[in-house]
C-alpha cells in the first residue's frame, strides 16, 4: 500500500469513527430523554401505567439511581410499600457508590457533557429518600424500621451539612415516629427543628405542627417554651369532643417540575466555527403550587397546609449548581474549540465533522427525581366516629374508620391513594 | 503475531471482567461497608451469652429448683441507625444458650402460635396415641430481652459508628433482673474520596 493510499485509508477510518461516535453520543442523549421523560409520561397517564412504563425501561448504569428512586416512589404512591422499600433501599446503595469524586466524570464533564456522570441526587433528594421510606414503614406498621429511617435521615442531614438538606418534612416525620414510640423528648426536639427550618425559610408554621409543639412542650413540663409558643401561635389545642376521633393527615401533593434544556448555538467569526452551550432550567412555576389544599373525607374536608415545598427545593438545588455548570460549559467550549481547530488543520471534512460532533454532544443534564411530589402538606381534623369513604378518583383506596378517643395518621397523595394507621 | 497476542490479552481482560464467586468460611470476618454484619451478630451473641452463663443466677436457680433454668427470648429491639436483621442475632443467642447445655430453651411467643395451631389440628385429626394434648407446655423461668443502640459521628465521608447491645435477663416469677449484659463495638468507616 502506498503512503497516499494509507493516508486516505486512515482518514476514512477517522470519518467513520467520528460518525459512529456522534451516533453513540446522540444515543446517550436519547436515553437521557427516555429516563427524564417519565415525568411528562405521568402528566398524561395513570400511576399504574407509569409503573408499567418504568418497569419496561432498562436504564443505563449512570441513570440507575434515578430510575430506582422513581420506581420506589411510584410503588409508594400506589400503596405497594414493601416493593417501594425494596427499590429505594437499592437506590440508597446505588447512591452511596457514586458519592466519591470520579476522575473519569471530571474528564467527560469538561470535554463532552455532564450526562455521562452517574446520577448522584441533590442533597434534599437524598434526605427525601429516607422520608418516603419512613412513611412506607409506618404504613407497614413497622415502627422500629421507620425509626431507623428517621435516624438515617438525621445522619444524612448532618453529613451533608447543607442548609438545603435540612428538611422540615424529615424532622416532622421524625417527630411523628418518636411520638408513636413514646419518645416524647426526641419528638419534641424533632418538632422544634421542623419549626426552626420553616421559620428560617420564612414559611408559615402549619397548625398541626403548632399543635404538636404545644402538646409536647406541655406534656414534658417545658413551661417557658409552652408559654412562648402560646404567645407566638394563635392556635390553641382543642379538646376532643365526645364520640370524636382525630385524624392527622400527611399528604403528598402533585408532581415536582421537570427540567428542560436550553441550548444556544452561535457562529463565532473569530473562532470560525459554532459555539454551543446547553444548560438545564425549570419552566416558570405554577402560581398555585405553594398554596394549601383540601382533602375530602367523605362529606368532610381537611384543610392542608404546606410543610415542604419540594418544587422550590429542586429549583434551589439547580441554582446552587449553576456556577459549577457554567464553568464546565466554558471548559467544554475551550476543549472543543481546540479539537475543531486541530481537525480542520488536518482535513477540512474532518474539521466539519468535529464541529458537528461538538454541537451535537453539547447536551444539558436534565436528570432529577422528577416524580417527587411538588409539596408535602399536613393537616388535622376531628371527626365523629364512623367510616369515611375514600377520596374522589380512587375506588380501591381503603375507607377510613375513625374511632372515638383515638388518633389516626392518614398518609395520602393527590393520586387518590391513602393508608391509615392508629396513632395512639 | 502481534495481532493475535493483542486479541488474546483483550479476551483475557474481558473474561476477568465477568462475575466472580468466591466461597468463604462462615466464620471468616469480612467487613465490606462498615455496617452491622454476620460477624458482629455472631461475636456479640457468643460473648454476651458466655458472660450471662458465667454469672451466679444459673447455679442459684439450679440449686434451688433442682433443674436447669428454662429461658425464652423476648423482644430484642433494633433502636440503631441501621436495618439490622434481629432474627439472625436472636438465633445466634439461642444457639449459644442451647449449646452451653446449662439452660433449657422454649419457643418464643411467635413460634408458639404455629405450634398451638398444630396441636388444635392434632386434637381434631390425629389418633389418641399420637396426638399431643394442649396444656403440657413448659413455662419459661427467665426471659431474655434487649436492644441495640448506635451513636453515629459523621464528618464528610467518614463515620465513627458506635454500637451498644444491652441484654437483660428477667425472672418470670417475680420480674427481678438477674443479669444485665452490655457489649460495645466501635468502627471507623472511611469512605473512598475518589473513584474511577
Amino acid at each position: 500500500m502506498t503512503a497516499t493510499a494509507l493516508h486516505a485509508a486512515i482518514r476514512s477510518s477517522l470519518y467513520a469513527l467520528l460518525l459512529v461516535g456522534i451516533g453513540l453520543l446522540q444515543g446517550c442523549a436519547i436515553q437521557q430523554w427516555q429516563s427524564t421523560g417519565i415525568g411528562r409520561y405521568l402528566d398524561s397517564h395513570s400511576l399504574a401505567d407509569t409503573l408499567t412504563e418504568l418497569a419496561s425501561q432498562t436504564p443505563a448504569n449512570r441513570d440507575r439511581p434515578m430510575y430506582l428512586l422513581n420506581l420506589g416512589l411510584v410503588h409508594h404512591l400506589l400503596g405497594n410499600y414493601q416493593h417501594s422499600n425494596r427499590e429505594l433501599e437499592a437506590a440508597k446503595a446505588a447512591l452511596e457508590r457514586v458519592q466519591a469524586l470520579s476522575v473519569t466524570e471530571g474528564f467527560t464533564s469538561s470535554t463532552i457533557n455532564e450526562t455521562f456522570n452517574d446520577y448522584s441526587a441533590t442533597p434534599s433528594e437524598r434526605v427525601l429518600l429516607h422520608v418516603v421510606m419512613a412513611l412506607n414503614y409506618l404504613a407497614l406498621q413497622d415502627l422500629d424500621s421507620a425509626r431507623v429511617e428517621v435516624l438515617q435521615s438525621d445522619v444524612r442531614m448532618r453529613q451533608l451539612g447543607d442548609e438545603a438538606a435540612e428538611l422540615a418534612s424529615a424532622r416532622f416525620v421524625a417527630g411523628l415516629v418518636f411520638e408513636l414510640n413514646g419518645e416524647r423528648s426526641n419528638a419534641m426536639i424533632s418538632y422544634r427543628k421542623a419549626e426552626q427550618i420553616l421559620t428560617r425559610r420564612k414559611l408559615a408554621i402549619p397548625l398541626l405542627l403548632q399543635d404538636r409543639l404545644l402538646t409536647n412542650s406541655r406534656r414534658l413540663g417545658l413551661e417557658s417554651e409552652y408559654r412562648n409558643y402560646l404567645d407566638r401561635f394563635q392556635y390553641r389545642p382543642i379538646p376532643l369532643p365526645d364520640n370524636h376521633g382525630e385524624v392527622l393527615v400527611l399528604y403528598l401533593n402533585g408532581k415536582v417540575s421537570s427540567m428542560h434544556q436550553r441550548r444556544i448555538s452561535i457562529y463565532a467569526p473569530s473562532l470560525e466555527h459554532n459555539v454551543t452551550i446547553s444548560q438545564p432550567f425549570y419552566p416558570p412555576r405554577k402560581p398555585s403550587l405553594g398554596a394549601g389544599s383540601m382533602l375530602r373525607l367523605g362529606d368532610r374536608g381537611v384543610t392542608l397546609e404546606l410543610l415542604e415545598d419540594v418544587d422550590a427545593l429542586a429549583r434551589e438545588a439547580l441554582q446552587a449548581s449553576q456556577s459549577k455548570r457554567v464553568a464546565l460549559s466554558l471548559a467544554r467550549v475551550a476543549t472543543k474549540h481546540k479539537l475543531v481547530k486541530n481537525s480542520r488543520e488536518k482535513d477540512p471534512l474532518l474539521g466539519l465533522l468535529t464541529d458537528l460532533a461538538a454541537i451535537l454532544t453539547e447536551v444539558a443534564d436534565t436528570r432529577s427525581w422528577n416524580l417527587l411530589p411538588a409539596t408535602i402538606q399536613i393537616g388535622t381534623v376531628q371527626l365523629p366516629a364512623g367510616t369515611y369513604s375514600p377520596q374522589q378518583g380512587s375506588d380501591s383506596a381503603p375507607t377510613l374508620v375513625v374511632r372515638a378517643g383515638m388518633t389516626q395518621l392518614l398518609i395520602a397523595n393527590s393520586y387518590g391513594y391513602q393508608t391509615a394507621l392508629t396513632y395512639n | 503475531m502481534t495481532r493475535w497476542l493483542t486479541l488474546l490479552v483483550t479476551l483475557s481482560l474481558l473474561v476477568g471482567c465477568g462475575t466472580q464467586v468466591t466461597r468463604l468460611d462462615p466464620d471468616q470476618t469480612m467487613d465490606l461497608s462498615g455496617s452491622w454484619n454476620d460477624t458482629d451478630s455472631r461475636l456479640v451473641a457468643e460473648e454476651m451469652i458466655q458472660d450471662a452463663l458465667s454469672h451466679p443466677w444459673v447455679s442459684q436457680f439450679t440449686s434451688r429448683a433442682g433443674q436447669a433454668p428454662t429461658v425464652i427470648v423476648g423482644t430484642v429491639r433494633n433502636l440503631s441507625h441501621e436495618h439490622i436483621n434481629i432474627n439472625t442475632f436472636v438465633n445466634d443467642m439461642e444457639r449459644s444458650l442451647i449449646n452451653s447445655g446449662r439452660v433449657s430453651f422454649v419457643a418464643s411467643s411467635q413460634e408458639r402460635t404455629e405450634i398451638r395451631q398444630e396441636r388444635i389440628d392434632q386434637d381434631l385429626n390425629a389418633t389418641e396415641q399420637t396426638r399431643n394434648a394442649a396444656g403440657n407446655e413448659t413455662g419459661a423461668d427467665f426471659m431474655l430481652k434487649g436492644q441495640i443502640n448506635t451513636i453515629i459521628d459523621v464528618a464528610s465521608d467518614d463515620q465513627v459508628r458506635y454500637y451498644q447491645v444491652d441484654l437483660t435477663l428477667i425472672s418470670m416469677k417475680d420480674n427481678r433482673k438477674v443479669w444485665l449484659g452490655q457489649k460495645k463495638i466501635k468502627k471507623l468507616v472511611e469512605n473512598s474520596k475518589l473513584r474511577y
